[in-house]
């Protein structure tokens, strides 16, 4: 089943730079689809794109459809807040909000005016325990956010996307601050999720591309160049270009 | 080999540098220092609780300064009133909302010169606007008003800044979650920046206190036997009361002058030394 089905996406930056042209893409549900390729390809702002952070960004040309669940999440009349909930974010750097553990978690659902304490506790913790944080902070939850390490901060800010009990969630090279213990965890963790949710990576290398993807999709200087199941685009690529860079050749 | 031939080292050269702008920056502090020491050796043996808490008699040759510091205080807190929450306001539009196009540009540069005008020229103006066209006369709210619009540039600027000291990533992360622009600034931009805001907020009325000119045609009185009891009272004021005692009073006492200029020293100093203390004790709490 397709969760998300991007048409004749167009997307371009004030700065002149052409960052998307003409993207195609169906996105599986329940499976970890990787966007990978060179940096400047367009892989950050596809995912920009989908929760509409790129509406803070200089965006001056934007065409073409997003459909989630079969709904244009591009159309203006679409509540961006709304599908910010449904489509969680990580970002490169693990930024936790200057707030307590707790708070952090809880934080979006606070904006949505969740009050009860009964609630928040219990999504603070299921959170937790769905990003395997919990037992290393659940005698410090009140502790601040920074006192945590960066691999720990990182399954927070993923925490953070889960309370809101997202569809989606897309993580933009979520491990390329990270030792490789801590990056270990995370990757295992995504395989967790991935039986519940609809996730999106960009990962910051090949292998981690190679060892995560379920389907992949590679873009290369703004162009959707191929897509496919994970192991086949890997392992026997069509396109000549990444071919090239699967092996190393470029990039 | 390099032809001319080097006497010193690079690490003499350096340490003669370093010398010789520790002792720059330690004459530069020498005249403050004085200053202080003169003020606090002439002025204290002057400050008495009757000093602080008595009218002047005898044509002010004797008696407190109650009245000035009175005056002072409402006049600081009147300014408070009018200049903090537009100041921060446009802070917040300026910071979070507004595009960068030429009209916002125009606002930046019109309070980078608003801050450059002399302060006499605010009282003119003042005179103008508030005491004659608006009739408030000279009052506490004329002049209150008048400090206001010479503080909104201090508050503006050091607000902005102390907004965009917030980290972007911040915003993003918090819309990210579905927060919209305003709860964004709300839970996040604003309380990590309240320490700046205050202590902009603190030395732009550190200032206005101590301002003579603006209130001048405004709102201080020469002498009232009384307190003010309503804002269109004109009022006494410290620094315009030294102005009177120092100039206009012929044989007056010279230990009043300087327990003045002690009060008001005083007054000032201590809003900045709290401004001071908000600050660094924000910057050990900050952990980004």
């Amino acid at each position: 089943m397709d969760k998300i089905i991007i048409e004749n996406l167009n997307v371009q930056y004030s700065d002149g730079i052409e960052s998307l042209r003409n993207i195609n893409l169906k996105i599986p549900a329940n499976m970890i689809t990787v966007l990978f390729g060179p940096s400047g390809g367009g892989k950050s702002t596809l995912l920009r794109t989908i929760n509409r952070l790129n509406d803070l960004a200089d965006v001056i040309r934007l065409t073409g459809n997003i459909f989630i669940n079969n709904q244009d999440i591009l159309n203006p009349q679409t509540n961006e807040n709304e599908l910010r909930r449904k489509v969680g974010m990580v970002f490169s750097r693990p930024v936790p909000l200057p707030l307590s553990i707790y708070d952090n978690v809880c934080y979006g659902l606070k904006i949505m005016g969740i009050r009860k304490k009964g609630l928040l506790d219990e999504a603070v913790e299921r959170a937790l325990k769905q990003a395997v944080l919990w037992d290393e902070v659940y005698n410090r939850l009140d502790d601040s956010a920074y006192n945590l390490s960066g691999g720990q901060q990182q399954r927070l800010c993923i925490a953070r996307s889960l309370a809101l009990q997202p569809e989606i969630i897309l993580l933009d090279e979520p491990t390329s601050a990270l030792d490789p213990i801590s990056t270990a965890k995370i990757e295992a963790l995504l395989q967790e999720l991935k039986t519940k949710y609809t996730i999106i990576l960009a990962p910051h290398n090949t292998q981690q591309a190679t060892r995560m993807a379920d389907y992949a999709a590679f873009f290369l200087q703004g162009e959707l160049v191929e897509v496919g199941e994970g192991k086949k685009l890997f392992t026997n690529p069509v396109d000549k270009r990444t071919e090239d860079y699967v092996e190393g050749r470029f990039g | 080999m390099s032809i001319i031939k080097r006497h010193l080292s690079p690490q003499q050269i350096q340490a003669i540098g370093y010398g010789a702008l520790a002792v720059v920056s330690f004459i530069t502090v020498i005249p403050i220092v004085l200053l202080l020491i003169y003020i606090v050796i002439q002025g204290l043996p002057s400050i008495s609780w009757e000093f602080l808490t008595n009218f002047p008699k005898n044509g002010m040759r004797d008696g407190g300064i109650l009245p000035a510091i009175i005056g002072t205080f409402y006049l600081t807190i009147g300014t408070a009133l009018f200049s903090v929450p537009p100041g921060i306001a446009a802070a917040i539009y300026l910071a979070e909302y507004a595009p960068n196009n030429r009209w916002t540009n125009l606002i930046r540069i019109a309070m980078i010169n608003l801050a450059g005008i002399p302060s006499v020229i605010y009282g003119l103006f003042g005179l103008s606007l508030f005491v004659i066209f608006l009739q408030f006369g000279t009052s506490i709210l004329a002049a209150s008003l008048t400090l206001s619009i010479m503080t909104l540039p201090v508050i503006i600027s050091t607000t902005e800044e102390a907004l965009r000291s917030v980290p972007y990533s911040f915003r993003a992360i918090s819309i990210s979650l579905g927060a919209t622009r305003w709860q964004t600034i709300w839970r996040i931009v604003l309380p990590q920046s309240l320490s700046g805001i205050v202590t902009g907020i603190i030395l732009g009325l550190g200032r206005a206190a101590g301002e003579t000119a603006p209130i001048l045609f405004t709102g201080a009185a020469f002498f009232l036997p009384r307190l003010p009891n309503s804002p269109f009272d004109s009022t006494m004021a410290l620094p315009y009361h030294l102005f009177v005692i120092s100039t206009q009073i012929p044989g007056m006492p010279i230990k009043i002058q300087y327990g003045t200029v002690m009060v008001l020293l005083g007054f000032v100093l201590s809003m900045e030394l709290i401004a001071t203390i908000i600050r660094s004790n924000a910057r050990k709490k900050r952990k980004w």
